[in-house]
């Protein structure tokens, strides 16, 4: 995955200028919930359980993996279904379901587009599962140097920021 | 949409996700082997890959690098020839054959110089995103 920055700057620069402010919001949160949903759960179960269960022989493995099911286009459609329709309509600030749901998916498409454009010594993610377990990359860019965007997006993003701010 | 309605769908959603999520799980661990499985079971991974993504060296020797990855101690040998040993500290990630206990033979190795600054980047937006997600459940109480 690009790092959460560039994934925040990348929806802020695409949404924030075109959409009213709480559709904004839902957009670029869109734009980090694969992350947070999947690579988090990740990382904590890879990271700090399974090193304290290695020495009794549990291999967290297929937990492990499974966590990536909703950095997947369908988990991650999912995913966005149960929040939109589970959250009490306090948190919606007025927006419909509906429009939570799509913000967030199409956040999160970007996102997702954004992480198939990268390179890593071999492809991440099995895109298309569970038609095909086949994992696919473009190899555009390396997986860590998605900072060097950094100059053209910061710019970016402030400006559609305030030209959402201006005309809505 | 009435309120039961609506939360009756939502579980039904997130067992889907569940089933989705342990059968994504469970296919993708079948078809490759951990580096764990193989020292537990060699004839395993006898024609394997081994993938060893995102490792810390914690020691480098003549032909061999150690790295301490999730899968637990990790030892890279012999080191392909032609490829300069990275020192300790740096993070790396190999593929190559399983050749006996926690050991790989490395055959295509790629260092990460800028891990460092993606996982700090990534704490810190964790961080921000978190007090965001704070606001959003206060502003939302109070709108109550």
């Amino acid at each position: 995955m690009p790092d959460l920055l560039t994934h925040t700057l990348a929806n802020v620069a695409i949404g924030a200028g075109a959409l009213e402010r709480r559709r904004a919001l839902a957009f670029v949160t869109g734009g980090v919930l694969p992350d947070f949903l999947a690579r988090v759960p990740g990382l904590v179960l890879s990271r700090v359980v399974q090193p304290l269960v290695l020495t009794r022989g549990i291999d967290l493995e297929a937990g492990i993996k499974g966590s990536g099911a909703l950095h997947l286009p369908l988990g991650y459609l999912m995913a966005c279904g149960m929040i939109a329709l589970a959250l009490p309509s306090r948190l919606l600030f007025g927006l419909p379901r509906r429009d939570v749901f799509g913000l967030l998916f199409l956040g999160g498409c970007v996102h997702l587009i954004l992480d198939l454009c990268q390179h890593h010594v071999r492809p991440s993610y099995a895109y298309l599962y569970p038609f095909s377990l086949e994992r696919y990359e473009m190899g555009l860019w390396d997986a860590d140097l998605a900072f060097v965007s950094w100059p053209l997006l910061v710019p970016l993003a402030w400006w559609a920021w305030r030209r959402g701010q201006r005309s809505h | 949409m009435s309120a039961p309605l609506r939360v009756g769908l939502a579980l039904v959603l997130l067992a889907c996700l569940a089933v989705y999520a342990i059968s994504f799980g469970v296919a993708t661990d079948a078809g490759s082997y951990s580096l764990l499985e193989c020292n537990q079971s060699p004839a395993l991974c006898a024609d394997s890959e081994i993938h060893v993504g995102y490792a810390r060296v914690i020691d480098v020797r003549s032909d061999e690098v150690r790295l301490r990855s999730w899968m637990g101690p990790v030892v890279l040998t012999p080191w392909p020839s032609g490829t300069p040993l990275p020192s300790p500290g740096r993070i790396i990630s190999a593929v190559g054959p399983h050749v006996g206990g926690f050991r790989v033979a490395p055959t295509e190795v790629v260092e990460h110089p800028f891990r460092g600054l993606k996982e700090a980047t990534g704490l810190v937006m964790m961080a921000l995103w978190g007090l965001a997600g704070l606001w959003w459940l206060r502003a939302g109480w109070r709108r109550a």
